[in-house]
């Protein structure tokens, strides 16, 4: 039932949306297309049988005309209903929490995916293609913290404002989301203090954790993504909890450390990708990928 | 009764029941200020001049010449 007051199943009663993102209508060009041939295709056809001689229209065709044209006429115009609806229904929002899109597939699969705005860490714009390109729509995808798949909403109008708008709430979550995150950390160092800081932040972040899950109804089968319920690194930077040195360094060797063939620079296995770049020594790809990782718990900070 | 006139009848029922799964959803999962009520209405009416239309046709034909 259409409620004026929630946009989506699960709006909390305090959230606002500040984006409601459906895609363009240019991506409906084909099926309007299609929906005008075939509306004019059955004219086309009994004018063209009628000029050749036939009589579609007289004993004993008419029985079948006058049965066939309705049968034909509804199943083309539910079917466009049900095209607009997969359209209309297919939308993205925006809250002051969250990103919220909604899938419409098909009459009888509809599945929801939810994004805490938390780890949000990049949002891009793109526009491929001279109908995006003239028209200003495209994909914005937003890349998650962590090893999440990536948040896209296709096709969707004005996609540089959108993802600017998406940065910006984003942040702004950042400043006024409360920070029952930090404290445990905070408070305590070293590894097992920090394991247990961190079960103790998963016990304080259940109710509000509403990091990416899929919502299925109907036909749709669940997707095996709830084992992120743990938090991680990424979540923790994005929370602007300054991370321990210890949690960013890898537990394992990476694989520049584990080569046998490595070059007598390479660092060896207590060594960290830090210190190998504090040596002066020029990194590998990879060990410079690892730099970089550790690097990332400071931007937050710089926010 | 023909029975091209039967297979529409049984035609009918079925479709009935997709028009009205349609409606539903349009119904349910619709958003508050959108046109989900216009574009309901608007099919409405469509399947509804074609059915009128259709049943004027079929009343004006002599079905039971058809019989063997």
């Amino acid at each position: 039932m259409i409620d004026p007051e929630h946009y989506f199943p699960g709006q909390e009663a305090d959230e606002r949306v500040f984006l409601f993102i459906r895609k363009h209508p240019l991506t409906m060009l084909g099926e309007i297309m299609a929906g005008l041939f075939l509306t004019l295709l059955p004219v086309v056809l009994l004018a063209v049988i009628s000029v050749g001689g036939g009589e579609p229209f007289t004993e004993p065709s008419r029985n079948f005309t006058i049965i066939a044209l309705p049968i034909y006429y509804l199943i083309l115009a539910v079917w466009l209903f049900i095209l607009w609806l997969l359209y209309y229904l297919d939308v993205g929002m925006v809250t002051n929490t969250r990103l919220v899109d909604i899938d419409q597939k098909s009459l009888f699969k509809r599945s929801i995916a939810e994004l805490n705005l938390a780890w949000v860490q990049d949002v891009d714009g793109n526009r491929n293609g001279l109908l995006e390109t003239f028209f200003d729509f495209g994909d914005v995808v937003v890349q998650t913290a962590g090893e999440r798949t990536n948040f896209i909403f296709h096709s969707i109008p004005h996609p540089h404002e959108v993802a600017q708008k998406v940065l910006d709430l984003q942040e702004t979550a950042m400043r006024q989301q409360p920070a029952p995150v930090a404290k445990p950390v905070h408070g305590k160092s070293g590894n097992q203090s920090n394991k247990s800081a961190q079960s103790a932040e998963r016990v304080q972040l259940a109710p509000e954790d509403h990091s990416m899950r899929e919502v299925t109804k109907h036909s749709t089968p669940p997707q095996a993504d709830t084992s992120g319920r743990q938090p991680k690194q990424g979540r923790q930077q994005n929370a602007g909890v300054p991370v321990p040195p210890e949690e960013t360094t890898p537990s394992r060797p990476s694989p520049t450390q584990a080569q046998p063939t490595a070059p007598p620079a390479a660092p060896s296995a207590s060594e960290t990708p830090t210190s190998s770049a504090a040596a002066g020594r020029p990194p590998e790809k990879k060990s410079s990928q690892t730099t970089s990782e550790q690097d990332i718990p400071h931007e937050p900070e710089r926010r | 009764m023909s029975l091209l006139l039967i297979a529409y009848i049984v035609f009918l029922f079925g479709y009935a029941t997709v028009a009205a799964s349609a409606l539903y959803h349009a119904y349910k999962f619709g958003y508050p200020g959108d046109k989900t009520r216009l574009a309901a209405s608007i099919y409405i009416s469509v399947i509804t001049l074609t059915l009128i239309g259709s049943f004027i046709l079929i009343g004006t034909t002599d079905w039971g010449a058809q019989l063997p």
